[in-house]
């Protein structure tokens, strides 16, 4: 392992009862990278990045983030170490404004232990931390709104913001662009790039391949679960069996 | 105040606990539970036995609480894997054993319960004790509300994988709020032992389970002051319509109903909605 590696993923395996969702996939990701992950639709993308955050436990294999072993934890405990998750589906806490949801991210400090909580009551030492995270995604003029009030492309950002509210090393984004109109992916996937060059390292699903073949300079390519292709992003999408994934068989040589 | 308002008075207080503490659990951080009552029995039960033996009420007191505690955690833990209805069939599941076992157990009085309970021992300062403890119940609770352990109970009811990906560790949270709403429930239970002077199965069954959801349901979920408001109304009305007292499990059960058909965020709420939009509109 050399020092600047931050993921290291090796025979990473997980089985849903006889469905093999995710088989024998290895890879690395270095400090800094921003890496897109593309296959068809159940090749097993989303897995991954659960599988990575934690909220899907591996059937075999080895996760280690920053030379710590991962399999076991949970979660809440892979969260606070620094690997933040944004959800394909806005998950928002309709309950709360749009700068609390992200207030109560910037606060996974006081929120590890239940005891720690309820002594804390102070909330507003973390607004400026948290409009901070709205700023970077746009939408700090919409801090005090809730969240059911605001539009796909709002919440989008708001997922972002919350999960860039825990200071992640390490940032899964599940198909940030999914859904949003052609300026509004655009405007988000150079915010995403951006997000990445002040040093976040980033892996994001992705559909749309123009976007993600503009902002990543590296792509992985999964397909029934295997892993197909991992390189510079144009070497990549002109493999054949990329190719193949994507159009069907025979495609390659058309 | 006379003998019979200052009874109202205790039992009142003791159903203010009993709401403020479930709303711990189900209003604050989205848990429901239809086993409330076992809880209450708990701490009763506790407190009966050992008051019986002799201890006084600064040992009865802080046993029942940990008892119900400890049969929170137990049932709390069990109920970590289920969510929503399932849930709702766990905790009344917990419910029926309670009784089950209390009725059919020697020591515990069976049927009959145990009388002759020895009283407090705080004479005409009782009834300020009990009193006294709702208002600190209350108070623990508005600090719970407006700490960081109400904010993430929040998270934790209403999306518990996102409040996982921001770093809450949901089942945590969730046991923290099953113990303390039933440490808060054996208090209850300790006071009532002392007000009435005797216990049976029969006060810690379904329908006082449903009594106590509703008074948290028809308050409004999360709301204080409508757990306090609601206890209170639901403590008078079978004392003012006698006929309500011989259906309580059918009058509480339709009031619950049209509570969620109707007005599912509660009185409270519905009410603070009001007040507040035409000043909104006001200031515009």
């Amino acid at each position: 392992m050399s020092t600047s590696e931050l993921l290291h993923i090796r025979d990473i395996g997980v089985r849903f009862g006889g469905l093999v969702a995710v088989d024998g996939v290895s890879f690395d990701v270095k400090d800094g990278e921003l890496v897109g992950l593309l296959g068809p639709n159940g090749a097993g993308k989303t897995t991954l990045l659960r599988l990575i955050a934690g909220v899907v436990t591996p059937t075999t294999g080895e996760i280690h983030f920053r030379h710590e072993r991962l399999n076991r934890l949970s979660a809440a405990a892979r969260a606070r170490r620094g690997i933040g998750l944004s959800h394909q589906i806005v998950r928002p806490f309709r309950s709360m404004t749009m700068l609390e949801n992200v207030i109560l991210a910037a606060g996974s400090e006081i929120t590890s232990s239940p005891w720690r909580a309820m002594a804390t009551l102070d909330r507003t030492h973390l607004r400026e931390r948290a409009l901070e995270c709205l700023r970077m995604v746009d939408i700090a003029d919409l801090a005090d709104k809730m969240p059911s009030t605001q539009p796909l492309g709002v919440l989008k950002r708001l997922e972002v913001a919350r999960a860039l509210a825990m200071r992640p090393q390490m940032l899964l984004l599940d198909e940030p662009l999914a859904g949003l109109g052609h300026s509004e992916a655009v405007k988000l996937a150079d915010l995403i790039r951006d997000l990445n060059r002040t040093g976040v390292t980033i892996v994001l699903i992705e559909h749309n391949i123009a976007e993600v073949m503009r902002i990543c300079p590296r792509i992985v390519v999964l397909d029934n679960g295997h892993k197909i292709a991992d390189g510079p992003s144009v070497a990549v999408m002109e493999d054949p069996a990329v190719v193949e994934a994507y159009l069907g068989e025979g495609a390659s040589h058309a | 105040m006379g003998a019979y308002e200052t009874s109202l008075l205790m039992l009142i207080a003791i159903n203010v606990i009993l709401a403020l503490s479930l709303n711990l659990i189900s209003g604050l951080c989205g848990q429901v539970s239809l086993g409330h009552a076992a809880f209450f029995g708990m701490g009763a039960y506790a407190t009966a036995l050992l008051a019986k033996a002799g201890v006084g009420l600064a040992l009865t007191l802080p046993v029942a609480a940990v008892a119900a505690g400890a049969l929170g955690l137990v049932v709390g833990l069990c109920s970590l894997r289920v969510r929503d209805d399932f849930l709702a069939i766990a905790t009344m599941a917990a419910g029926f054993l309670f009784l089950g076992l209390v009725r059919t157990s020697e020591a515990l009085g069976g049927e009959l319960g145990i009388s002759q309970i020895p009283d407090a021992g705080l004479g005409a300062a009782f009834p300020y004790f009990v009193v006294g403890c709702a208002v600190l119940t209350g108070l623990l609770c508005a600090v719970v509300k407006h700490s960081w352990l109400g904010y993430a109970f929040d998270a934790v009811g209403a999306d518990e994988v996102a409040a996982r990906s921001i770093g809450i560790d949901t089942p945590k949270y969730k046991l923290a709020a099953f113990v303390l709403g039933t440490v808060l429930a054996g208090v209850a239970g300790c006071l009532y032992a002392y007000y009435l002077g005797a216990i049976g199965a029969e006060a810690f069954g379904f329908p006082v389970s449903v009594m106590i959801l509703a008074m948290v349901v028809i308050g409004g979920m999360g709301s204080l002051w409508g757990s306090v408001l609601a206890a209170t109304l639901l403590t008078l009305a079978p004392e003012w319509f006698r006929f309500i007292n011989d259906y309580k499990l059918l009058v509480f059960g339709l009031l619950l109903f049209v509570m969620m058909r109707f007005v599912p965020g509660g009185i409270v709420p519905w009410i603070l909605v009001r007040v507040r939009r035409p000043q909104r509109e006001g200031s515009r």
